[in-house]
């Protein structure tokens, strides 16, 4: 694996130092409505973007910090700014 | 066998000799030597048998570019003696063969070639279909290279580094270390590879001026010395490039010395920008018997007596197609070889100097002349022709340097996805388009001029240099200017063959296969070098196409009758060199936790075991049941070290909320002073941890977890928490408290003596 992350405390990083968190899919559904079905669809359903993609990452041999970034599914590189591509 | 102990560009220290076993008899080398040049010193020719015919091999090159010289050492078969250090006390032997490497039994299977043609095995070894398994057996037992014990265990230490740098150079060679400098004088983190133990490449063992009256050797090692005094140069010798991949990433493993604390290590560097300056090594020269102990290749003779001080024969005919061939015969007559003819496979275009001083030396040239064969088992005699044939003469020898021209080593590029084309000027692959931050410098290029080679080497560091956000502009147009006003590529020597079958020509040493199997293959169709390759196993031995990688589509071109095949190279794949799967293993660092009370379970007879990071009492029993120590637990009392558990505060105004999230119970219940007993659940509602919660104060909680959940907690509750911007604050201190767990009807006694209050049941409630 050779992904370079950049961590917003630590600075650029091997990959190999973080965990993934999956897509950044917003926060949880609101539990007074929240029924099994829409449970289910936020944990399972992804969008599994071919392309710029936001998701959390968890400096875990590092400073421990969940946060998002932009990575380009396609070629496994972190996108600075994503505005710029589209 | 006596050593050249005077020239200055010595790499051995004939003054340290080390002694080791060959054959069960001790032998002597010297510090500096690898286990090829040591057992050359030895007056060892043969040093193997080849995989299909059992044909005797020895020294070709000192690269590792076929397995002629893969040797059981120390029970690991399969070693290098090429790129393998001398160390004391080594026990080399010979590998496939039957006998000795001198006389072997299988040795007949060299005549019995005309019934292995091209894929024979493919072709014939299926009908009927219940041969297959019993010709397996036999193939099996006669072909092949070492064997090794189904219960040995590889000795040796193995270690793993993965650094980061802006700059990676792969090559140490004149142009890789002008590179280094370049980049580092910009303020750059610089890491060199070389493959070989010491930097300098081609200039390393050459005494010709580089300029200003300083010789080559000089030069390289004042390039060396200027490197060593950079302190953001990190440099790795005898360290092989074994793959690159996305992202600039680059993997190597190095050997170590006796000074390291490894014996191989691998290494995974992360570079914003490479610079691939791997130079050049030989074409080998196709003719008959190619491959006869005493053929070597002229970097093989130039370097054996000039970094190894062993002079490599006594009368050795030379057949090259470059200035190089010329200046090692001048400097080997210098030492004392004689040189009864150079045969030049070139018409014309040598370099005057270096012509005249042949003549000086009374060494006839004969331009257009070709090795046509080799005879003897080790090299007696050379058959030498003009290239169209017309005549031949017999020469007396011990020695034949052969060698048809250079070809660049482009195996990394290829692996980093550079676009490689064929140059019919410099008869290379050269590189037409270049990923982005990935450069290529010196002789790999065709560059010759010494000049030119460290100019380009120059340039690429600039390049990479600008790569990494330090650009300079004027830097770098000077530096194109001065290369572009120094020589430019040479023009390379083509593929020529001596007019023969081919039948003993051998276009790869690995595999066995001849110019006769490569013209069967095409015969049958195969047109493309990559289906000839597989056809013929051309090019997938162990030296990973370092003999066959240029030749094969160099030949597949010339020979195709349709004449319409470009010159492709075949694909490369990584692993570039060999490498033992224990050293991508590394080492096994064990590291663990103990805790408070290990010393003392261990002295009552504790039995320890891993139990995730920590080392815990598993049982204190000879008795495995472990009856009585249950019992007594049952009955009376027992106590556990329960401190591998996790052990957390969780504070701030958020901390009640955080809990309620991550919990199945509810939380707010608990009052301040109390405990509750709850478990954690993933996001199906799979239970997943469960430990007790103690509410210290208002929003200040302690809780535990499972031992294996402990490192992950922190993260866990961060993960759940993380579109809420709560505001609470955890530690872990699973490390910071020991732990007893007692139980049994006796616990309560046995705690109250401890205690300093009353303890009831009732008290506690």
């Amino acid at each position: 694996m050779s992904l370079i992350i950049r961590c917003p405390i630590c600075g650029k990083r091997s990959a190999y130092e973080f965990r993934y968190g999956g897509e950044d899919k917003g926060p949880r559904p609101d539990e007074d409505s929240l029924t099994p079905e829409s449970w289910c669809d936020y944990v399972h359903m992804n969008q599994c973007v071919a392309g710029i993609q936001k998701e959390w990452w968890c400096h875990r041999d590092g400073c421990g910090l969940w946060f998002t970034i932009h990575r380009d599914t396609i070629n496994n590189l972190e996108v600075q700014h994503p505005e710029a591509q589209s | 066998m006596n050593r050249l102990e005077k020239l200055p560009t010595l790499r051995i220290n004939p003054a340290h000799p080390i002694s080791f076993t060959y054959k069960n008899k001790t032998c002597q080398g010297v510090s500096g030597d690898t286990i090829a040049t040591a057992l050359y010193a030895n007056g060892i020719r043969i040093f193997s048998r080849s995989l299909k015919y059992h044909r005797p091999r020895g020294l070709y090159s000192l690269d590792g570019e076929s397995c002629n010289t893969f040797m059981e050492v120390d029970r690991i078969p399969n070693v290098c003696a090429e790129t393998t250090r001398l160390r004391d006390g080594m026990t080399v032997n010979a590998q496939n063969v039957k006998g000795t490497p001198e006389f072997d039994l299988l040795g007949f299977l060299d005549k019995l070639d005309w019934a292995m043609p091209a894929g024979f095995y493919y072709r014939s070894l299926h009908k009927p279909a219940w041969i297959w398994p019993i010709a397996l057996k036999q193939v099996r037992k006669a072909a092949g290279l070492g064997k090794i014990a189904p219960d040995f265990h590889i000795p040796g230490k193995y270690d793993e580094i993965y650094p980061q740098t802006d700059v990676c150079v792969i090559g140490g060679g004149a142009a890789g270390m002008s590179a280094a400098l370049a980049a580092a004088r910009q303020g750059l983190r610089v890491i060199l590879l070389e493959s070989r133990p010491w930097l300098g490449g081609f200039f390393d063992y050459r005494t010709v001026e580089y300029a200003g009256g300083v010789p080559l050797y000089r030069r390289a090692r004042d390039l060396v010395q200027q490197l060593e005094q950079t302190p953001n140069v990190r440099i790795f010798t005898h360290t092989a490039m074994i793959g690159a991949y996305h992202h600039n990433l680059i993997t190597a493993f190095q050997k170590g010395t006796e000074t390291d604390h490894f014996d191989e290590r691998y290494i995974e560097i992360q570079a914003q920008s490479i610079i691939v300056a791997t130079g050049c090594i030989e074409r080998p020269l196709l003719f008959e018997n190619n491959e006869r102990p005493g053929v070597i290749q002229i970097g093989c003779a130039h370097r054996l007596a000039y970094s190894f001080g062993v002079l490599p024969g006594k009368r050795a005919v030379f057949s090259v197609g470059h200035d190089l061939g010329i200046e090692a015969a001048i400097d080997l007559f210098d030492l004392g070889l004689e040189i009864p003819c150079l045969a030049d496979i070139r018409e014309d275009g040598q370099d005057a100097y270096l012509v005249a001083r042949l003549a000086e030396r009374n060494i006839p040239l004969l331009r257009g002349w070709i090795a046509v064969q080799a005879h003897g088992k080790t090299v007696k005699k050379a058959t030498l022709s003009p290239i169209d044939g017309s005549q031949q003469r017999d020469i007396e020898c011990d020695l034949l340097v052969a060698s048809a021209g250079m070809t660049p080593v482009t195996a990394p590029l290829s692996l980093l996805q550079a676009t490689l084309s064929f140059d019919d000027h410099t008869g290379f692959f050269l590189p037409i388009k270049l990923p982005p931050q990935v450069h290529a410098a010196g002789r790999l290029l065709g560059l010759t001029n010494s000049l030119s080679i460290e100019a380009s080497g120059r340039l690429a560091g600039i390049s990479a240099a600008a790569d990494c956000g330090r650009q300079d502009v004027s830097k770098l147009n000077e530096a194109r200017e001065e290369l572009s006003r120094l020589p430019g590529p040479q023009r390379g020597s083509k593929l020529v063959t001596a007019p023969l079958k081919g039948r003993k020509t051998f276009i790869c040493f690995d595999e066995d296969t001849t110019v006769k199997n490569i013209r069967q293959a095409i015969q049958m169709g195969f047109d493309e070098p990559e289906l000839v390759k597989r056809f013929t196993a051309a090019g997938t031995g162990p030296g990973q196409g370092g003999i066959p990688g240029h030749n094969l589509p160099l030949f597949i071109a010339q020979t195709n009758s349709d004449g319409d095949v470009k010159t492709k190279a075949t694909t490369v794949r990584a692993p570039l060199v060999p490498a033992f799967i224990a050293t991508y293993a590394a080492s096994k660092h064990d590291m663990c936790k103990r805790t408070p009370v290990h010393d003392m379970q261990e002295k009552a007879g504790g039995m320890m075991r891993r139990i995730g990071v920590w080392q815990r009492a598993r049982y204190f029993s000879q008795d495995l049941s472990c009856r009585e120590e249950i019992e007594n637990v049952r009955n009376n009392v027992g106590m556990l070290d329960a401190s591998t558990l996790g052990k957390f505060r969780i504070w701030g105004p958020d901390a009640l909320k955080a809990l309620q999230r991550m919990y199945v119970s509810d939380i707010s219940r608990v009052c301040e002073g109390k405990i509750k007993y709850s478990a954690m659940c993933n996001e199906d509602g799979c239970i997943i941890d469960d430990g007790v919660i103690v509410k210290r104060a208002e929003n200040d909680y302690y809780f535990t977890t499972s031992t294996g959940r402990a490192g992950s907690t922190v993260e866990w509750f961060r993960y759940h928490t993380r579109y809420d911007g709560w505001n609470f604050y955890m530690v872990n201190l699973t490390d910071v408290f020991g732990v007893i767990n007692l139980a049994g009807p006796n616990a309560l006694r046995v705690l109250e003596k401890v205690a300093d209050t009353y303890l009831s049941n009732e008290a506690l409630a």
